[in-house]
């Protein structure tokens, strides 16, 4: 399941590289949920 | 070039099937992408009993949640272009699947051990499905390229790139729990 949500924190990090780094326009909502993600896998990653 | 990502180590179930602009935008293999983490909860509970906590469970659920909101209107847009990308995104995800569970059960088996151990234990039975395969889903065919010198630098440099993508990705895992 790592390796599931290893991809899915790649995608979430490439867009918030994206608008952090290169100033890609985003929705307030994508960065939200891009973000959301992220804390839902570290989550993931800690809990048992 | 799928060949070459195959030893990079993307194995069968990242094989370009579904990733062929030809059949389906990329919006919706990131769509499809979602489907296969539920399969890999259910996989998992039909072949080892794994049930993961209430607490893992709704932080998948949210993951898939975000994740569909992020992506937007492209998501809502990127529906396949054909019947065919449809099948191949149907014949994907059960793969991709099957891969993922695999991995995690490879990973069990052999216990705490290096990224590089890790890939020398998977990577040999995914070259060999990937290969099998990468005639039939990434035409011309490895004998139809033109293989210039620009060329074979190109392609040899997409290989290394993607074992280090695939090597950075197990690195990772290695590290996290199931």
């Amino acid at each position: 399941m790592s390796h599931v949500l290893l991809g899915q924190a790649k995608s979430a990090t490439t867009l918030l590289v994206a608008a952090l780094l290169f100033g890609t326009s985003y929705t307030a909502r994508e960065l939200v949920c891009a973000s959301s993600a992220m804390a839902s896998i570290v989550a993931y990653a800690y809990l048992k | 070039m799928c060949l070459l990502d195959g030893v990079g180590g993307r194995g069968a179930t990242h094989c370009r099937i579904i990733q062929s602009l030809q059949l389906n935008p990329i919006a919706w293999y990131q769509t499809a992408k979602l489907a296969v983490t539920p399969i890999v909860v259910a996989i998992e509970y039909g072949l080892d009993g794994v049930v993961p906590s209430a607490m893992r469970a709704a932080c998948l659920v949210l993951v898939c949640l975000f994740v569909v909101k992020m992506r937007g209107e492209p998501a809502a847009g990127g529906a396949p272009q054909s019947a065919a990308g449809l099948i191949c995104v149907a014949i994907w995800v059960p793969l991709a699947a099957a891969y993922k569970v695999q991995f995690g059960r490879l990973r069990r088996k052999l216990g705490k051990c290096s990224t590089l151990a890790l890939m020398h234990a998977l990577f040999p039975y995914a070259l060999v499905v990937q290969t099998a395969l990468s005639p039939f889903v990434d035409p011309p065919g490895l004998f139809d390229y033109e293989w210039t010198t620009s060329a074979v630098f190109s392609v040899a440099a997409s290989g290394l790139g993607a074992f280090l993508v695939n090597y950075s990705g197990f690195l990772v895992v290695s590290h996290l729990g199931q």
